[in-house]
């Protein structure tokens, strides 16, 4: 077998072998569908709908509340006009989820009358004002019709259509974009520093354990530091494939999160309709704005989807090649692990500028410095990666391609400085780690 | 018949920056013996044996392998344990063996047929699936010595091969290494073991500050560096022995084993022969035992660097010391 490709083999088998690769592989998609969904799932099992029984004195209040604001958190039940606070309140003294809502007469008419809620413990602050809010639209809206002689559809409707903020721009909305941003930067700078980081550590194995010696008998010192980088650099492509999998993965498991949840409240509104007759409409509710948004969310995430895998794996191989080839340089320079860490930070320094400035993106997406960094080729892999999602790639293409390019000529500059000073540097022994020895041995393969 | 040599050395000059490694040194290596790479610290061994390992090139002078300039298709031919060795320690001990191998050019196939015949003859299957980390130094440093060997090469390089082993084991390495030299093998043999050197080195290379100081089989260097003496062992009265040196020998080592018992050693002036210091010393005292005595490797190499360290002495002076 190809020597190189023997080479390559070992990096990425060892590697990909280790505990440590399989635990990530399988930890990091389960925090990130963590993070996600596990709010969603919190809710789903800790929430249980509220009932609300309307002791209702106003007569109009109680039917619209019923009618109008019965959602999938709080259920209003207007009970029969004859019923009495008392008999309603001693029946329902013991019930967990059952609340009983007296709303007197003197309900949105005289100050000190507020309507009172009975419920064995408390509610909870978010049905408390969900109720309150409730109450208060329905109340607001009742003054509007007895004035403008509107009924409340209309007012909705009105509402809606003339006081609403629509984002005119191109693409995926922004707060979409935001995400997709500081997801791919973020990505993009674990990728490069985490990968970057092993090929320093596996140069610095090999000649720490002296094992470089016996493999340069067999081996160019070249051909070995671009097998390590390579069979590095796949180990990174593998897990930036199980990463991308998971999140696809993981959309598809939102997406289908959002649909049971809307089938369910169909079903819980027909349940409501049997229960109690004619009480409450069976109609299909619609979908919250939140789930609205994971919806837009995830198609706008289909459209930019093909974009971001055709950019990102590019961005990634510049990106690690760039570093990977610093790493490397300074692995084979230095004798010990220890020696080496002030000799990092001038490495890491501009990757962690990168993610600084992505940070920035999701505020000001076209500032000049996000524009400038984006192109340069020490910065570009991190904050073009996060800028992608809130380009107009039909006319901003050319700004991709020249990045690419910058990172790539550096990328073959350094790769060549890397390869000469390694070839000197990783068989000196009891040299110290030193800018002068860097330049030194660079110069010496000439 | 003429010398065939497998490594020809011609003149070669290695400098790291300011510092000459190697000063025009030339070394030549016969077919099938065993050649110690002698000299101190520093002296440049480990530059030369790079050298032909092509882990460095020379800046002047050429080595040719066979006659043939050396390149990287002799990269496979040759098999090399440097002094400095180790191993990946997270591997397990049969797929980093296997990947050594590989890498010196051997099939999947054919490496593990041999690496399992190597493991068996010294009796270390059942390392196979253990992780480096948990051999000890010498087991791991039996692993290093079969990838050296694994490929059957033709020229085998051996750094300190001893270092680390107990006498067992290094009694175990030095009868393979024999066996490797009847099978033919060629191998260039660095240490700073003299003994080792006496016992199993067909040639040297005396290497001192970059430069060959000497070279030669080992017969002939020791021979160079001995003076003309002899080692008597008597019995009988020192007197007697004494008043026969005067047949024209110098006394120059007197060991008393017992009060009629001694060991001397002495050295003609002239041309004398021993036959007349033994036809006087034999009418007071009963002769055991007469040998011609050698210079010892380790002597050598001490007056060889002491005289090459002191550019005065020359080698005029050294012998008639």
């Amino acid at each position: 077998m190809n020597k190189l490709k023997l080479v390559v083999k070992r990096e990425y088998k060892t590697r990909v072998q280790k505990k440590s690769f399989i635990l990530l592989s399988i930890i990091t998609p389960i925090i990130i569908a963590g993070l996600v969904i596990a709010p969603i799932l919190i809710q789903q099992s800790t929430f249980k709908q509220k009932t609300v029984l309307i002791v209702d004195d106003t007569i109009t209040l109680g039917d619209l509340l019923a009618k109008e604001k019965s959602s999938k958190f709080i259920k209003y039940i207007n009970m029969p006009m004859e019923s009495t606070i008392e008999e309603i309140a001693d029946r329902y003294e013991n019930a967990q989820d059952t609340m009983v809502l007296h709303l007197n007469k003197n309900f949105g008419v005289v100050t000190n009358s507020p309507g009172q809620l009975y419920n064995n413990g408390h509610p909870g602050p978010g049905v408390l004002k969900t109720i309150k809010n409730d109450c208060f639209d329905l109340f607001r809206k009742i003054q509007v019709y007895r004035m403008t002689k509107l009924n409340l559809e209309e007012i909705d409707k009105r509402l809606g259509d003339t006081c609403n903020i629509q984002y005119e721009g191109l693409g995926v909305n922004p707060q979409v974009k935001s995400y997709l941003s500081l997801a791919g930067g973020l990505l993009m700078y674990l990728l490069v520093l985490i990968y970057g980081v092993q090929v320093m550590k596996g140069v610095q194995e090999e000649k720490s354990n002296r094992i470089i010696e016996v493999i340069l008998s067999s081996i160019k010192p070249v051909k070995l530091m671009w097998g390590k980088i390579i069979g590095i650099g796949l180990v990174g492509i593998t897990q930036f494939v199980i990463i991308i999998v998971a999140a696809i993965t993981l959309f598809s498991v939102i997406q289908s999160f959002v649909d049971v949840d809307t089938a369910g409240l169909v079903n819980d509104q027909i349940k409501m309709m049997d229960a109690d007759g004619n009480l409450v409409d069976a109609k299909i509710p619609s979908m919250t704005v939140e789930e609205m948004d994971t919806l837009y969310a995830i198609e706008g995430l289909k459209s930019f989807l093909p974009t971001f895998l055709l950019v990102m794996p590019v961005l990634f191989v510049g990106g690690f090649l760039l570093y990977a080839s610093f790493f490397a340089t300074v692995g084979s320079a230095s004798n010990q692990d220890t020696e080496s860490q002030q000799y990092i930070l001038p490495i890491t320094l501009p990757i962690i500028l990168s993610m600084i400035i992505a940070a920035t993106i999701m505020e000001n997406p076209n500032s000049d410095l996000v524009y400038w960094t984006s192109m340069f080729p020490l910065t570009s892999p991190i904050v073009m990666a996060a800028r992608l999602p809130f380009m107009n790639l039909a006319t901003d293409w050319w700004q991709i391609l020249v990045a690419i390019t910058l990172l790539f000529g550096l990328v073959w500059l350094s790769t060549k400085f890397a390869a000469k000073v390694y070839k000197t540097a990783i068989l000196m022994y009891g040299q110290k780690l030193s800018y002068s020895n860097i330049w030194k041995w660079f110069k010496q393969s000439n | 018949m003429a010398l065939k040599y497998i490594i020809k050395a011609n003149k070669i000059v290695k400098q790291y920056n300011n510092h000459t490694a190697l000063n025009k040194v030339t070394i030549k290596i016969p077919k099938g013996c065993i050649y110690g790479l002698l000299g101190p610290n520093g002296a440049g061994k480990t530059t030369f044996i790079r050298l032909i390992n092509q882990i460095s090139k020379p800046d002047q002078g050429e080595i040719l392998f066979y006659n043939e300039p050396l390149n990287e298709s002799h990269i496979t031919k040759i098999g090399y344990l440097p002094e400095e060795r180790g191993l990946y320690k997270k591997m397990k001990v049969g797929e980093q063996a296997m990947y050594l191998a590989q890498l010196k050019g051997m099939s999947k196939m054919e490496a593990k047929l041999k690496l399992t015949e190597w493991f068996d003859k010294f009796d270390i299957l059942d390392w196979w699936d253990n992780k480096v980390e948990d051999l000890s130094k010498g087991m791991a440093q039996k692993i290093q010595f079969i990838v050296t060997v694994v490929h059957e090469p033709e020229l085998l390089i051996l750094d300190e091969p001893f270092s680390g082993f107990d006498p067992i084991n290094t009694e175990l390495i030095k009868q393979e290494i024999l066996e490797l030299k009847k099978k033919g093998t060629t191998i260039i043999f660095s240490t700073h073991n003299m003994q080792s050197v006496e016992e199993i080195c067909d040639y040297i290379t005396l290497i001192n500050q970059s430069e060959t100081i000497i070279e030669g089989p080992v017969e002939e260097v020791k021979k160079q560096f001995s003076r003309n003496s002899y080692e008597i062992h008597f019995t009988g009265n020192m007197i007697s022995f004494t008043t026969a040196l005067w047949t024209g020998f110098e006394l120059l080592k007197k060991e008393e084993i017992s009060k009629t018992e001694f060991k001397v050693t002495v050295s003609p002036m002239g041309n004398n022969s021993i036959n007349d210091l033994l036809g006087a010393a034999m009418t007071g005292c009963k002769i055991k035992s007469v040998y011609e005595s050698s210079a010892k490797m380790h002597d050598v190499f001490i007056k060889a660097v002491a005289q090459a360290n002191e550019p005065k002495t020359t080698k005029k002076d050294l012998e008639d010391e």
